[in-house]
């Protein structure tokens, strides 16, 4: 494969040119699929993408913003092909959504297609998300891991609510629940205050640290079993 | 509505009253223009302090001079009532213990709509435009928040549905920079017509939990 196609895919990325992305994409899955170019030219771009909006802040969050869109345009591409190879990538289901309240969706869209490239499959249910509506989509689709975000200090409060009705459902250890979005990396102490299960920094560390929360809840299952 | 509010306290045989209670409104800038209405119309009577709105483009920042002026307000007030959104991370509980009361609402826009309007509206996608900021409108997209005329109507378009502009009836003409704003971000603009009844109405229920 030639490097060019990654260079050239990630300055349409960085320059905003969502069509001419695509374009490139598309004559390049004449002689491959929209699957390998997940893998082969989406992801690396969104990792040098994440490493430069971390590391020198290069890039405006607009740009990011749209490079995520632009991810997920191909991403639905490869969906829609129907091959095994993203089929078979599936890490888990995780519901997400922005709590009661809360209308921002920019960060929480950019997390939605980080995980969804890295093999997760995310049904995100948008804004101003009530703590029913989190379980019960949670409960229909089998997930393990409810990531909610919220950027306002009033409304990551709202989360409280979901803790308690994931506690009082008896869900406590069989659905986790993640929390992101700008109120919890300004004030770190609040992914505690709401009652969270794991809490990341950005959309780069989302997938890591929804691993480890489907991680323990496999131990959590194997010790239940191990009980019976 | 004057803002001095008498202290009272209940003692043997009756309710002495000791002093009045001096307080001081800080406002964020962008409400300037509402507050100058309910002054001229004889509805507030309040001192009130002004920071500049693009502060809350760097929350950092607006914590640290909002403490500071905070601070200084001490000197002239027994308490402080907050015009303020939930602007910086620490907005709601930092102050609470220093009698630091505000206004209820998340943003100037739920301040200004009250919390039903707001949600219908932010539900219908829609982006608040106000008279104090409209005409730096190129100072917040470009230079703060780093859009461009290529990439400002794909990143808007995802987000909204359309512009709101918020008119409070003033007298200065900024169709030209709406239009601009208009053109750079794609979005059509719907002007609604605001009145400051729900402002005064956050006012009044701030005021009261402070007396």
């Amino acid at each position: 494969m030639s490097s060019n196609i990654q260079q050239e895919f990630l300055d349409a990325m960085l320059n905003s040119e969502r069509e001419e992305a695509n374009s490139l994409i598309d004559r390049w899955v004449i002689e491959q699929s929209y699957n390998e170019a997940v893998i082969k030219i989406v992801e690396p771009a969104l990792q040098i993408m994440g490493r430069m909006w971390l590391g020198t802040h290069d890039i405006s969050f607009p740009q990011a913003f749209i490079s995520a869109k632009i991810a997920e345009d191909i991403l639905f591409k490869a969906l829609n092909e129907n091959s095994e190879t993203v089929t078979q990538a599936k890490r888990g289901r995780i519901v997400m959504g922005s709590i009661e309240d809360d209308c921002h969706s920019i960060g929480r869209n950019l997390v939605s297609v980080f995980l969804r490239v890295a093999g997760w499959e995310v049904y995100d249910l948008g804004n101003d998300v009530q703590a029913s509506e989190f379980i019960d989509k949670a409960l229909e689709v089998d997930a393990k891991v409810i990531s909610v975000s919220a950027m306002l200090y009033t409304t990551a409060i709202n989360i409280k609510k979901l803790r308690r009705e994931i506690d009082n459902r008896g869900l406590n250890g069989k659905i986790m629940l993640a929390v992101g979005g700008e109120i919890f990396n300004r004030r770190n102490e609040l992914a505690i205050t709401v009652g969270a299960d794991g809490y990341s920094h950005n959309a780069i560390e989302a997938s890591d640290m929804i691993e480890q929360l489907f991680e323990q809840v496999k131990k959590n299952e194997r010790y239940n079993h191990d009980l019976l | 509505m004057s803002a001095t509010i008498m202290i009272c306290c209940k003692i043997e045989g009756g309710l002495t009253i000791l002093e009045p209670k001096r307080i001081g409104l800080l406002s964020c800038a962008v409400f300037r223009a509402a507050l100058n209405q309910l002054i001229g119309s004889g509805q507030l009577n309040i001192p009130i302090i002004y920071m500049d709105s693009m502060l809350h483009m760097n929350p950092e920042k607006l914590y640290l001079k909002m403490t500071d002026r905070i601070e200084k307000m001490w000197e002239e007030y027994d308490a402080i009532l907050l015009l303020y959104g939930d602007c910086h991370p620490f907005i709601n509980d930092d102050y609470d213990e220093k009698n630091v009361k505000r206004v209820e609402g998340c943003n100037c826009f739920e301040i200004l709509l009250g919390r039903e309007l707001y949600r219908e509206m932010r539900h219908k996608g829609a982006f608040f435009a106000m008279d104090e900021w409209v005409p730096r409108w190129e100072e917040i997209f470009i230079k703060e928040m780093g859009l461009t005329e290529k990439n400002a109507p794909i990143f808007m378009r995802e987000i909204h549905s359309k512009i709101v502009y918020l008119e409070l009836g003033l007298k200065k003409d900024l169709s030209k920079d709406i239009q601009n704003l208009s053109q750079f971000t794609g979005l059509q603009v719907q002007t609604l017509a605001i009145t400051t009844n729900k402002l005064l109405e956050s006012i009044q229920n701030a005021l009261e939990r402070i007396s």
